[in-house]
């Protein structure tokens, strides 16, 4: 009864508010320029008012949210079951043909604690030695790619060689035409990739990863992108420019690629 | 006749609208033109109350603004706060005395004049008192002229026709 009382009593008010919402919604509507000031001046009122609601879940948007993430979880089930019968097809087939298992390694976060001062030498020492697993050779990594590899370890520190050191090498990879090469330092922070016969498929953009071959550094781990490529008369090999993926002028925090089965043997 | 007295003043709005959008484009000064419909819509207001005030203003806005503007929206809203405070300030259920018919008419055309223009500038880069003598000003002044000059010519004496 007070209710309508009430209704009653503001009539005038309320007509004059729903007409005043509906002469709005239908100025919101209009192509003229100045409505489009007029919207943004509406939409910030709107947002004063409906921040305090924000955190009320939308049931309908909360049922569609939810049936999308149920197809999506049966999406990647599926997809996970494919991948678990082509790992195992892979692990058979290579069983079969008689293939060496690949070693296993784990991320051990280190920290870079100074710059080497041999000269002729660029270098970090890490935080992380033979107590550690790390042996001489372990690959160097950030979540970009390729860092360097371990040249000399202590008990609780070890050197590690950057791959723009003038003596860094590494065996990669071309991540498309699986050509394989030496990536070695050019200058600056540029490297290049070495040992590759003039006639292969190797193209502008293509990725370089780390090859594996050697057995410390795990294939896969990417390098940097092919930036150019030239070709002499006179040469046998391409000259290719790779620029790498990590920016070595920041480095802090990097991981090493300890391998386990190196690791349990030790 | 007695049909006539019953909805004279809807005709009478009907005519307004009608002349608002056929004859007052002609009647423009410069960029200034008046506005007839609100002169009748404050009549319905003062002497109806707000509440017809207001359903009569919703009502024309939407039709001047579908025949007229580029702005769709505008003069409903416009019509409405200006015959809302008219309705609830001068609200008389007699016949009007002329000078109060003038502070109404006048209060009202103020409103809508200030609402329409400062809205319909809102994407240019003009400052609030700008806007007030380059548009709401002219614009105010001429409807309110067009208000008085009907409420002292003759037609004034015939609005106790009307069916109140």
């Amino acid at each position: 009864m007070n209710i309508i009382a009430l209704l009653t009593r503001f009539r005038d008010w309320i007509i004059l508010l729903v007409l005043l919402l509906f002469s709005v919604a239908l100025m919101n509507s209009s192509p003229h320029p100045a409505a489009q000031v007029f919207r943004q001046g509406v939409s910030s009122v709107v947002v004063v008012f409906a921040a305090p609601f924000v955190f009320i879940p939308n049931a309908i948007t909360l049922w569609h949210e939810n049936a999308a993430l149920r197809e999506e979880v049966m999406e990647l089930h599926d997809r996970e079951e494919q991948w678990r019968d082509a790992f195992l097809e892979n692990a058979r087939l290579r069983q079969l043909l008689g293939f060496r298992e690949r070693p296993d390694h784990s991320y051990l976060a280190a920290e870079v604690v100074a710059r080497d001062a041999t000269p002729g030498l660029i270098a970090y020492i890490l935080d992380k030695g033979n107590a550690d697993s790390v042996l001489v050779g372990n690959a160097v990594v950030t979540d970009a790619g390729l860092v360097g590899k371990v040249i000399e370890t202590q008990r609780h520190q070890c050197r590690a060689q950057l791959a723009t050191d003038r003596n860094f090498a590494v065996s990669a990879r071309d991540e498309r035409s699986r050509v394989d090469g030496i990536i070695r330092w050019r200058s600056g922070y540029t490297l290049e990739m070495d040992d590759v016969p003039r006639n292969l498929d190797i193209r502008i953009g293509d990725r370089i990863v780390t090859s594996g071959l050697g057995g410390l550094i795990p294939e896969g781990i990417p390098i940097g992108v092919v930036s150019e490529i030239s070709t002499e008369r006179s040469e046998l090999f391409l000259r290719i420019e790779v620029q790498p993926f990590v920016a070595f002028a920041r480095l802090e925090e990097v991981f090493i690629l300890v391998m386990e089965d190196y690791a349990e043997e030790e | 006749m007695d049909f006539l007295r019953k909805y004279a003043v809807w005709i009478i709005l009907v005519l307004s609208i009608l002349l608002q959008v056929s004859l007052v484009p002609y009647m423009s000064v410069l960029w200034f033109k008046p506005d007839i419909p609100i002169i009748v819509l404050t009549f319905i207001a003062v002497r109806r109350g707000s509440l017809q005030g207001m359903f009569a203003s919703f009502g024309t806005g939407v039709v001047v603004d579908s025949l007229h503007a580029d702005f769709f929206g505008i003069s409903s809203f416009c019509y409405l706060l200006a015959t809302f405070v008219s309705g609830k300030l001068f609200y008389y259920n007699i016949p009007m005395p002329i000078r109060r018919w003038g502070l109404a008419s006048g209060v009202s055309t103020l409103v809508y004049s200030v609402l329409y223009s400062f809205i319909y500038t809102l994407d240019n880069d003009h400052s609030f008192l700008q806007i007030l003598i380059m548009h709401s000003g002219p614009m105010f002044l001429y409807t309110w002229a067009i208000a008085l000059i009907w409420a002292i010519s003759p037609l004034y004496e015939k609005r106790d026709m009307i069916r109140l």
